[in-house]
This record gives structure tokens, C-alpha cells and sequence, in this order.
């Protein structure tokens, strides 16, 4: 393992996210229970970016909406800055997979509507709005309509919302998975820029091995379902990082090691 | 590009209405058909215009009647849905038992709505009430269940309220249902201010066409069928302009 030596930018570990040995499970039919998390345990430090890789269906969803309050856990607790949060609602932002603008609410009013629902609208929140699209490079859409941008800059859009949200964490759930490989490297790109020049603390749901070593400070693998802890990985790249990174003998080693594990964990189920 | 589209799809019809009434109009003068059994649209457009000032007096009775209802109904509806769809049970319990409802033609209810509430201008307010609410009810909770689940998790995620979900999420992606159903109930407003009337009424197009069935003056029977299409039509046009107006961020169909 790696350890957090290696990581330059990042000396402050205050947790401001932590999830303590989490577990959940489902009924399914009359005496059945369906066991989706088994003592998960992960934290976030502020101005963190934290990744969760793990095989479809392991229950990664299921973790996000505990965090979120949707659900409640069967056991552990959820803590936000030392406080328990167990079921509780309203504490993260959120960017989900489909950018989820509401068509009749133009993009000015679309990133302003998680500062509504947390009711923190001030006077500087439309001013702060306009400059962050200008930061994004999309200054001048404020009036636009969502089924006027295409897939790539909705998700955009969606990301600004999320960060314009007075809440600590930001939780995205599988954020690229449903643009094309082209937007989506884009994106990524994008994503960093924005990222390391207003470092918020970010707890993200992937895929994408590349994804989550290209943008993360720390990685957790997770198993099938029951999905539990499988390996944390320090990722040892300061930033900012450049896209050559990805050539870098270690972000291949990394990457390797990584899609070991999973294919192991792929393979495990096959048998099981 | 969008007039000349309007034109193309427009004109057919219209045509269609101008071959269909000169076919009438020489049907009638070459069969020679009396016209206390089929009247030629000249003679509907000359009985209109000898009648024209107590036809409009007829015509404001309805309408006045129609608004009110319509008015009323369509309010009825919304709130009759936004309460079912806001608490759960109540629509568990009580939207089976609307649709059952509907089984009442609501005109067979007039005679007993007359007998409970007189001949007044209440009774009449009912009826078209009772026709007007159903289809609103029934778009608006059609509307409020098929709300967006991506969006409803989003909202939830980020911790709204049961009331900021309703305000700002299911009422806005319901809205274009929702007008679906109110221009179902305009044209049936029309319909049911006609029936109020024929019911006990001394004024209005309804009581007109009872009063001209009894002295057989079809033509007369055919200017009250007329403006009750008119009315129809301008209701459907309305409604169909304050969606328009409420409803403007919607991409152009046609793209």
C-alpha cells in the first residue's frame, strides 16, 4: 500500500465525512433478507477528493442514499464533522448521474435551485451563479433552456449546481457515465481544473479506474455484494496534475494492481 | 417558417368545411328539401343575422353560467388532486371510488339537483361543475404520479421537503398534463352549461334550442349548434394559449 507520504497536497485530514462500520440489507420476500453492505467503513477529510470503485450492483447506490437520509442504516453511523447524521436529510450536495435540470427553469434558475431548497439564497448568490458559468466557460447561457445544451454541458451545469450548494460534501454519483468516451475525457478535465482551483471536499461513485486515479487523493475498492472494504488507495499524485500523468509509470502500475483486484472480485462472483 | 407551417396544416381542413357546405347548400336546393326538416346553410346564416340581438343575449347567459362552472370545477379538480396525490391514503381511498363515480351520467343527476336546490343559478353551477372536475382531477394526479424519479431522487438527495417537491418539482412537470385535462373540460363546460339550461332556465342557448324544438324551427335549432361549436372552439383556443403562455420552455415539436 501507499501511503499518504507520497501526497503532497494534502497535510489537513480532519475527517469531515465519516461512515463507521455501515451495514444494510433488504428484505426480499417474506424471510429473506438481502444483504447489500457489510461493515463499510470510509471517511473523507476536508478538501478531499475521495473515489469509490466497485463492481455494478454491489450496492454503491444504497450507500449514497444513506448518506444522503434517504434510507437508514441497519447498524454503524454516518458522523459530519464529529455530528451523527444517521437518516438525516439536507446535509450533502449532490450531483447525480443524469444531470436532472428541470427543462422549465432556465440555467440560471437550474443552479440556483439547491441554494432554494437549502434556503440560502442571498443577494450574491445570482452574481455568484453568473461568475461561476463565466469560470466554467459557459458565461452567457445564464437564460438558456436545458434541452438547448448538449449532454456534456447539462452534466456541467449540474456540477455548478452541486457547487454553488452551501453543504461541506459533494457526492457524485457516477457524474460521466452517461456521456460519450470523447465528452467524458473532456469532462474529466474539466472536472480537475474546476476542482483543484476550489478544492471542496468530493465523495465520488466510478467505474472508471482512469477516472478515479486521475482525480482522486484516495480510492476505495469494494467487493460484490455484500460489498465491503476491499483495499484503500493513497493515490500518490500532487497536484495539480497534468493529463501526461496518465503515462506515468506508477499510474500504470496503480492502474494495474487495481484491475487485478477487480478482476478478481468479477471472477469471485462467477463462481460464487 | 412557423406561419407558412401553420397555413399547410390548416387549410386542409378549412377546405374540407367550405366543400362539405356547398355540397349541403346545393343538396338542399336540388333535392328540394323542406326546410322545417333540413335548412341550407344560407338560411342558418340569414335567421342568424335577423336574430342576432336576442342570440347574444342568449349566448352571454351561457357564457356567464359556463365561466362559473368551469371556473369552479376546474379549481375543484386541482385541489381534489393535489390533496389525493399529497397524502397517499386518501388517494388509496377515495380515487377508486371517483372513478367509479363517473358510472353517474352527471346529466341524469340534474332532475334530482333541481328538486334539492331549485331552479336557480346553483344547481345549474353544479352540473357543470360535477362534468368539468373529473378530467382535471384525473390529468392532474396522472400528472403528479409520472413525475420524473431522476429528479424526484435528486431532490431528495439534496434534502427537500415534501412541500418543495410538490411547489417546485411535481406541480411544474405536471403542467402540461394538467392542461391536457382542463381543455377536456372546457369543451365539456360548454356542453354542460347547455344541459343546465334545458333543465329551467329563462335565458341562455340551451333554453333557446328547447324553445325552438317546440315550434320546429330547425333553422334556429342549427344557429344554436353553431354558436355552441364557436364556443367550443374559442374555449379550446384559449386554454390552448395560456398553455402557451405558462408552458414556454418546451422545445418546437416538429424538431
Amino acid at each position: 500500500m501507499n501511503t499518504k507520504n507520497y501526497n503532497s497536497s494534502h497535510s489537513n485530514t480532519t475527517p469531515l465525512l465519516q461512515i463507521n462500520h455501515v451495514h444494510k440489507s433488504f428484505k426480499q420476500g417474506k424471510k429473506q433478507k438481502l444483504q447489500v453492505l457489510n461493515d463499510i467503513s470510509l471517511s473523507v477529510s476536508v478538501g478531499e477528493f475521495v473515489s469509490i470503485i466497485g463492481p455494478s450492483g454491489c450496492g454503491k447506490s444504497t450507500l449514497f442514499h444513506l448518506i444522503g437520509g434517504l434510507m437508514t442504516v441497519d447498524e454503524g453511523e454516518i458522523k459530519l464533522q464529529g455530528k451523527k447524521i444517521n437518516g438525516e436529510r439536507g446535509h450533502i450536495s449532490y450531483i447525480p448521474q443524469q444531470s436532472a435540470l428541470f427543462p422549465w427553469r432556465n440555467i440560471l434558475d437550474n443552479l440556483l435551485l439547491a441554494q432554494e431548497i437549502a434556503g440560502t439564497t442571498g443577494q450574491n448568490s445570482k452574481q455568484e451563479a453568473l461568475d461561476w458559468l463565466d469560470k466554467a466557460g459557459m458565461g452567457g447561457f445564464e437564460k438558456a433552456y436545458p434541452h438547448m445544451l448538449s449532454g456534456g454541458m447539462q452534466q456541467r451545469i449540474s456540477f455548478l449546481r452541486g457547487m454553488l450548494a452551501p453543504q461541506e460534501i459533494m457526492c457524485l454519483d457516477e457524474p460521466f457515465s452517461s456521456l460519450d468516451a470523447l465528452t467524458r475525457v473532456d469532462m474529466q478535465r474539466w472536472l480537475l481544473d474546476i476542482w483543484e482551483s476550489h478544492q471542496r471536499s468530493v465523495l465520488m461513485i466510478t467505474h472508471s479506474i482512469d477516472e478515479a486515479l486521475m482525480l482522486s487523493d484516495k480510492i476505495y475498492l469494494l467487493s460484490n455484494r455484500p460489498a465491503s472494504v476491499l483495499q484503500v488507495i493513497d493515490v500518490p499524485f500532487g497536484r495539480p496534475r497534468q493529463e501526461e500523468l496518465e503515462n506515468h509509470p506508477l499510474f500504470l502500475q496503480l492502474k494495474q494492481e487495481i484491475s487485478h483486484w477487480m478482476r478478481q472480485e468479477q471472477q469471485h462472483k462467477k463462481i460464487k | 417558417m412557423k406561419a407558412s407551417q401553420f397555413w399547410k396544416n390548416i387549410w386542409p381542413p378549412i377546405v374540407a368545411v367550405l366543400l362539405f357546405i356547398i355540397a349541403w347548400e346545393l343538396a338542399t336546393d336540388f333535392f328540394q328539401i323542406e326546410k322545417w326538416i333540413l335548412p341550407s346553410p344560407t338560411d342558418i346564416m340569414k335567421e342568424a343575422r335577423t336574430g342576432a340581438f336576442s342570440l347574444w343575449q342568449h349566448t352571454q347567459a351561457t357564457l356567464e353560467l359556463m365561466f362559473i362552472g368551469f371556473g369552479i370545477g376546474t379549481a375543484f379538480g386541482l385541489l381534489v388532486a393535489f390533496l389525493l396525490d399529497y397524502v397517499p391514503f386518501l388517494k388509496a381511498s377515495v380515487y377508486p371510488l371517483i372513478i367509479l363515480s363517473q358510472n353517474i351520467p352527471s346529466i341524469a343527476l340534474a332532475p334530482l339537483l333541481m328538486i334539492w336546490f331549485g331552479f336557480g343559478i346553483l344547481p345549474k353551477i353544479i352540473i357543470i361543475t360535477l362534468v368539468c372536475f373529473f378530467p382535471v382531477t384525473v390529468a392532474a394526479l396522472d400528472g403528479l404520479h409520472r413525475t420524473d424519479p431522476i429528479m424526484l431522487n435528486y431532490m431528495k438527495m439534496i434534502g427537500a421537503s415534501k412541500a418543495d417537491i410538490f411547489r417546485k418539482l411535481k406541480i411544474p412537470f405536471a403542467l402540461p398534463t394538467i392542461f391536457s385535462g382542463i381543455k377536456i373540460a372546457a369543451t365539456y363546460s360548454v356542453m354542460g352549461a347547455v344541459v343546465a339550461e334545458w333543465i329551467g332556465a329563462n335565458k341562455g342557448i340551451g333554453y333557446y334550442l328547447l324553445l325552438q324544438k317546440s315550434s320546429f324551427r330547425t333553422d334556429r335549432i342549427f344557429v344554436g349548434i353553431c354558436i355552441i361549436v364557436i364556443i367550443s372552439l374559442a374555449m379550446f383556443a384559449l386554454i390552448s394559449l395560456l398553455e402557451k403562455w405558462m408552458i414556454r420552455y418546451k422545445p418546437q415539436e416538429h424538431k
